[in-house]
Parts: structure tokens; sequence; C-alpha cells
């Protein structure tokens, strides 16, 4: 007995010890595992990319647009002959590539009637934005520490927005209602004289909701609160107007507008004037603002894209409306229990975000590989977390999981939106009998109210 | 009168030859369907110089789609889109 008693601790000391050095292998050797896991996922994306028959037809316009080849005409002399440095003084490769970004800065302003002056080329919505929260924060932490955005925000604000908060900046998360639209009365509420900035995304990128711009822009201006819209999902697509909506910073982007990728722009009030501090120094280009040399091709790539977005305008939120209308006439047609998210009025018909009941959203993205969708934003597309914008939505965790966001564009055709209904109402269809969910939802088991057992 | 109206029917058609160049599908429709809705809109215009404005505008556009047709079709990919080939896709995913 004795024996046993003196030896135990010393065993236990030893095996905890080797269990330690046992977790901490395993621990890598899970981390090789995974790393193995991911390099196969990849290979076999590749291989099936060179098994690839047909070109899968494109509706995930969130995420990005073809660039309209308008676009590229006038890209393309700047990719070639017209090779000067924008900022050169001395020379006239300098003169016509300046002359080049400052009419593209008059496009762009005209679009969401601004002034060309409160322009600021950056390198795309995600840079504008951390330009607009961080730098307006930062600039008047001194007087105002508090900062206000909203749940379903794109990451780039809320991780701005957390950057602030380890920075000792108090952040107010904004929860949205059940259509996904902000309560005015609890902005109204939270807006306090220690507010410098509320950000509010004009169009969401997930399920499509039009938050009241102007009203909230109107009630910030009141409180004299700064207010930047994230409008990378709604420029050129929907009418903006910065004076009128009470807008004092707004984020583009480039590629969401048929326009080249790596350029956006940010718009900077000067009346009353928004003053910021710049993330990026260095030459003092952009007015101090955003410091590098400004990527000519880019920038008239985007003043051509604006240019353009001014001009197709109605033609383009007719189409739209009238495809997107078709695509889900067509979906609840032939299918049943299928879920809009977002508001039904107010909202971008462009983006549309539908929950199928009982079936596993990423088996039907599966399904579907010959129909370019998303789940959600391109940027969250790797995990199989259900998104925090439609849980923001207080969507149930079964129905986030079978959400699927449909991206109607300029270029996407009648039949395209005929092929996908026909072909999702088909693998709907068919994953559901397979379901036992569905089963049981048939013979009208409400599944809310059975207990599952844990295992 | 007459020679605006031929040069207007031949800028359509013209347009219309170089638009069903374009290799990729996309492209292909919406200017297809462009380029008709924009003639359609503005065939009753009687105004000489509206007419004239139009025409030049046309004739921009001729430039740009004549361009991009050309450089597009250099780097077309080997797959055509999976409309295209509705019929033959439906066979083989079975």
């Amino acid at each position: 007995m004795l024996f046993i008693r003196r030896n135990s601790p010393i065993k236990a000391i030893v095996f905890s010890s080797i269990s330690r050095r046992l977790s901490s292998e395993a621990r890598s050797a899970a981390k090789e595992q995974q790393e193995i896991e991911e390099k196969k996922v990849k290979q076999q994306k590749y291989q099936e990319l060179e098994k690839l028959q047909f070109r899968p037809l494109y509706l995930d316009a969130q995420a990005t647009t073809p660039m309209d080849p308008r676009v590229l005409d006038q890209m393309l002399p700047y990719m070639t002959h017209l090779y000067g440095n924008p900022h050169s003084r001395t020379h006239a490769f300098g003169w016509e590539s300046e002359k080049a970004i400052e009419t593209a800065r008059e496009k762009v302003a005209k679009l969401i009637n601004a002034d060309p002056k409160e322009i600021v080329f950056t390198s795309g919505a995600t840079e504008s934005n951390n330009i607009a929260v961080k730098g307006v924060a930062r600039f008047y932490k001194d007087k105002k520490k508090h900062v206000i955005t909203t749940q379903t925000e794109h990451k780039c604000v809320l991780d701005s927005m957390r950057v602030l908060e380890s920075e000792g900046f108090k952040v107010t998360y904004l929860p949205v209602k059940k259509n996904g639209l902000i309560d005015l009365k609890e902005l109204e509420s939270i807006l306090t004289p220690d507010t410098s900035l509320c950000s509010v995304m004009m169009v969401n990128n997930e399920i499509g909701v039009r938050q009241p711009i102007k009203e909230i822009g109107k009630l910030c201006r009141s409180k004299k609160v700064f207010f930047h819209t994230d409008a990378a999902q709604s420029v050129g697509k929907i009418p903006i107007n910065v004076n009128e909506m009470n807008v004092d910073l707004l984020s583009i982007s480039g590629h969401k507008i048929y326009g080249p990728k790596g350029i956006g722009a940010l718009y900077i009030r000067r009346r009353p004037r928004v003053r910021l501090d710049p993330i990026q120094t260095g030459g003092g280009q952009e007015r101090n603002i955003r410091s590098g040399t400004v990527p000519t091709p880019l920038v008239v790539g985007l003043g051509a894209a604006c240019e353009i977005a001014q001009q197709e305008l109605t033609n383009d939120a007719t189409r739209v409306t009238q495809l997107s209308k078709r695509l889900i006439d067509g979906i609840t047609k032939r299918c049943t229990n299928v879920i809009l998210n977002g508001d039904p009025e107010s909202r971008y018909s462009g983006c549309v975000n539908l929950s199928f009941a009982y079936v596993e959203g990423e088996s039907l993205l599966m399904a579907l590989k010959d129909i370019a969708l998303s789940s959600g934003s391109a940027c969250t597309s790797a995990s199989l977390e259900p998104s925090y914008v439609l849980r923001a939505i207080g969507a149930d965790e079964d129905l986030a999981h079978s959400s699927i966001r449909f991206g109607i564009g300029r270029f996407t055709t009648e039949a395209e939106i005929d092929y996908t209904i026909e072909k999702t109402a088909e693998h709907v269809k068919r994953l559901r009998e397979m379901s036992p969910l569905w089963e049981m939802f048939q013979e009208g088991v409400d599944l809310k109210s059975i207990k599952w057992s844990q295992h | 009168m007459a020679s605006t109206q031929r040069s207007v029917l031949i800028l359509y058609k013209q347009l219309l030859h170089e638009c069903h160049k374009f290799s990729l599908y996309n492209y292909r429709e919406y200017f297809l369907r462009r380029v008709r809705e924009e003639f359609h809109q503005n065939r009753n215009i009687q105004d000489a110089s509206k007419i004239a404005e139009l025409l030049k505008f046309g004739q921009e556009n001729l430039g740009v789609i004549r361009r991009q047709v050309t450089i597009e079709n250099l780097y077309a990919p080997q797959q055509k889109s999976i409309i295209e080939n509705q019929q033959h896709s439906s066979i083989s995913s079975r």
C-alpha cells in the first residue's frame, strides 16, 4: 500500500509531462495535417478547373463584376504608350497622365454629385473604409471617443472598429431589425455629444437591403456627427446624391461597377470640412490622405466605369429589376418554403438572398456547379460558419445555413436566369427528397419542438 | 434627309455585325440588346443636330466595339459558356 502511494505522485508527474509533450506534438501534427488537407483541396480545385468543359454562368455580381469592354478601351492607352507618372511636373508624360486622372476624378464626382476636389483615389473600398473609419476617429480622439456602426457591416468596417476598440474608443454595434434595416429611433438614442463618427452601409453585400441613408444623414447632421457610408454595392446602381443624403464620407469600389480591380475612391466632404489622420504616409499624394503614386490606368478605368454607370443607370436598373423578379417568381413558383432574406421593399434588386428550408446551402452550391453562386460574401465563403449578417437579422441557424445569394448584373441574360431557376428547382427537390427533416416536415412534425439528444 | 437615314441604317448594321463577333456570350448578348434598344428608342427623332450627335456617339462606340472584339478574341478561353451548350450539358451531366 505504502509503496504504491509513494510512487503515485511521481507517476502522475511523469504522465502529465508526457501528455503535455504529446499534446504539443499532436497539435503540430494536426496543424500539418490541416495544411496537407488544405493543399489537397486546392489541388482538387485546380484539377477540376482543367476538367471544365463549359464555362459556368456568372451570378455573383456582389463579389465582383466583369469589366465592361468600354472601360478597358479607355484604360489601354495608359497601359501602353501613355505611361507617365501623374505626379511628374517636369515633362509631357506626367502632364498627360495628370490630365487623365483629373478627368476621371470629375467623372467619379459627377456620379455622386460631389466636387472633384472631394474625391481621393484609393486601392478599393476596403482601404476607403479603413481610412474613413480609423482616420476620422483618430483625428477627433481628443474630443470625442465614441463611434457607431451596425452589426451587418462589411468585415473591413467591423475590423477597423475592433482596432479602434483596442485603442480605447467606445464602439456601439447597432443591431438591425428582422428585415435588416436599422431602427432610426435606436440610432438617435445612442448618438451622444461624444460621438465622432457613424458608419452605416448603403446596400448590404449579402442580403441587399437598402438602409434609409437620407434619414440617417439628416439625423447625424443635426447631432453634428460625421456620417460615413460604404457604397461599394450601390454606386452606379442606385442614384446617389451626397448633398441630398447628407453623407460626409462615402466609399466607392471599382470592380463592383464593371471597372478594374485594385481601385476605389473615397469621398470626403469639404463643407463642413471633415478632417482625418492618414493611414498611409509618404509622398503626400491625394491631398496627403493617401500617399503613393496614383495608378493612372486603373483610375482612368474607374472614371470610365462611373461615366458609363451614369449613362446606363436607368437601363441597368430596369433590366436588373426585371430579371430579379423573374428569378424570384420562377423559384418560388417551382419550390415551396423559400424565404427571401432582408426587407422585400427597401432593397437593391440585383442582390437576391434566398433561404431554402431543409436544404443544406453548401450541398446546393456543390450541386449547382455550373452556376457561379455564393452563400454569402466572398471574403467569408471559405468557412462553413453561417453568415453573421443572417444571424444579425435573426435568421434561425438552419435557415442561415441554407441561404444562397444570387447576384444579377449588367451582363446577366434571361436565358441564364431561366437556366438557374430550372437547375435550382431540380436540385432543391432532389436534396429535399433525401432529407429526413423534409420528410418530417411533410408529415407535420414541428421540428422546433423536437429535443435532439446529445451524443 | 435620305442620306442621313441611309447612314443611320449602315451604322446600325455595322454595329450589330461587330457585336456578333464578341466571343464572350454575356458581352455579345448585352451589346446586341443595347444597340437594338438604343436605335429603337431614338427612331422617331427628327431634329437634324440631335441625329448628328447620336450618329457621332454611335460611330465612336463602333470604334470601341471593333477594338474590344479584337482584344477579347485574342484571349478567348477554349470552353464556351454553359448556356451556349445548354442541350449538350444536360446530356453530359446525367
